[in-house]
């Protein structure tokens, strides 16, 4: 009872962020959605099999992480990325705000010019707070790595802006 | 932090999930778990990024009857060990135990200058033994003794230090009996080396290294010897100067007496000059024992002075009752 109410509060409390980190990795509303649910029903099924998880939030973005490379890879086999936002575009459900559409659609066009894995830790490091080391822990880098990549990211954010 | 990177978060946040979404899918999740509970035997848990709460009782998880089984073995062996090591002799296998472990335990064991003293000492007595086998054995060899007598100089010179510093500290006794004790322990044992070299000899089969062992040991004893001999010198001085002081302090008492019996029999005489004569003699007795640092005499000289005083006051009121009352 206890693991469930953990989980529970888990899923409020990180569960919109998971949404975001695959909506920008895989580019589509919808899939993301269904990615981040996914994502915490192979966490509760870890937990249910008996497994003891330290930090729910990296476990939780490890997981994400996987999920997303192979939605990535697979797609890749069939198809290139431009057609694939062609085809799926990111088309607003009816009961999400136009604009708001509008505005995921810009910023993912400026993070596909940072590169995957610059926005990947732009996201993790900005917009969801995390540390250089929880990063690496995620990532499976040292956190020399995650710094050295992160700047890099910085420096080619700060460019898109500037640019705009 | 800059304007880009600021931007970019202001950006991000407006990627959202709708309310309505968020409760579809939170409904779907618990649903999901309703329907894969844990199972009985999962014992998992979910903790945040902070850690696992852990028990401040955690570490005696450890120690399962098994761990103690093991611990339990383990010691035996060691302890096995240990004490097989310390009937060992150099060139024996378990030696190195002895000097390496056994040895260590104990010294580090001895917290104060005394017990390192003792310690020393001790170990002296052993690397003797150990010469004294070797040589009665027929087992003596250059580096054997080399590696003794390096040992025994390392004791000395704790031994020594110990004994200056007790002494310098005015620990006479102590200086005497650490002294005494490794003098004892050279003796005893040099008597039985000598007689194994003599034995070596009259056999023709000389050993040049035993033999010059214990003339460096024999040089250590008559060091020792006459070290406990100037100490006890030191100390007697120092008792015959304290019987000294002390029959001074008993001549002053007596002196004190006799002041105060005749201040008594001059209070009983009435005759209050006197008596205050006798008084002022008993307070500068206690002065001088003052400046002697004999602050217990003092005290009696002035508690006779309150008393005789005390009983002028009590006949002077009483002549006053007397005259008011003829009166």
């Amino acid at each position: 009872l206890e693991n469930k109410k953990a989980f529970e509060r888990a899923y409020e409390s990180y569960s919109e962020a998971i949404f975001r980190y695959c909506f920008f990795r895989v580019s589509n509303r919808e899939r993301a959605k269904e990615l981040m649910q996914e994502t915490f029903m192979k966490t509760w099924m870890s937990i249910a099999e008996g497994n003891d998880i330290q930090n729910i939030r990296a476990f939780l973005y490890k997981v994400a992480t996987n999920l997303t490379i192979n939605e990535i890879t697979r797609r890749k086999k069939h198809e290139s990325l431009d057609e694939m936002k062609d085809e799926h575009g990111f088309d607003a459900p009816e009961n999400i705000d136009v604009a708001q559409a509008s505005e995921a659609r810009f910023i993912i066009e400026k993070l596909k010019n940072t590169g995957d894995e610059a926005s990947e830790l732009l996201i993790m490091r900005f917009i969801e707070d995390m540390s250089i080391e929880e990063i690496a822990e995620i990532l499976g880098v040292s956190k020399n790595t995650v710094s050295v990549r992160l700047h890099r990211a910085v420096e080619k954010i700060r460019e898109i802006y500037k640019n705009e | 932090m800059n304007n880009s990177i600021r931007n970019f978060k202001d950006d991000v946040a407006k990627v959202s999930l709708s309310q309505t979404e968020k409760i579809v899918l939170r409904d779907e999740m618990f649903a999901f778990m309703e329907k894969n509970p844990p199972s009985i035997k999962g014992v998992g848990g979910v903790h945040d990024a902070k850690g696992p709460v852990i028990s401040p009782l955690n570490p005696l998880y450890f120690f399962k009857p098994r761990t103690f089984a093991g611990l339990g073995v383990a010691a035996l062996m060691i302890l096995s060990v240990s004490i097989k090591a310390e009937a060992s002799t150099p060139g024996d296998f378990l030696y190195p135990v002895k000097i390496h472990f056994n040895e260590a335990i104990v010294e580090s064991l001895a917290l104060t200058p005394e017990a390192e003293a003792a310690v020393n000492i001790n170990f002296t007595k052993k690397r003797l033994n150990e010469t004294v086998r070797l040589a009665a054995e027929n087992r003596v060899k250059k580096e054997y003794l080399d590696d003794i007598r390096m040992k025994i100089k390392e004791y000395d010179s704790d031994i020594q230090k110990y004994i200056n510093e007790s002494s310098s500290k005015g620990d006479i006794a102590e200086a005497i009996e650490a002294s005494s004790d490794i003098h004892t322990i050279f003796s005893a044992h040099l008597t039985v080396m000598k007689t194994i070299v003599e034995t070596y000899k009259e056999n023709q089969q000389g050993n040049s290294d035993l033999s010059e062992l214990s003339m460096e040991l024999d040089t250590q004893k008559a060091k020792y010897s006459k070290q406990t001999e100037s100490l006890t010198s030191v100390e007697n001085f120092e008792l015959s100067h304290s019987e000294n002081e002390i029959d001074l302090a008993n001549k002053n008492l007596e002196d004190a007496e006799e002041a105060l019996s005749t201040a008594t029999q001059s209070v009983k005489n009435l005759g209050v000059d006197t008596t205050l004569d006798s008084i002022y003699k008993l307070i500068t007795e206690g002065k001088e024992q003052i400046k002697n640092h004999d602050n217990e005499n003092a005290f009696l000289f002035f508690e006779k002075a309150e008393q005789i005083a005390n009983e002028i006051t009590i006949i002077s009121e009483s002549t006053e009752i007397f005259e008011e009352a003829l009166d």
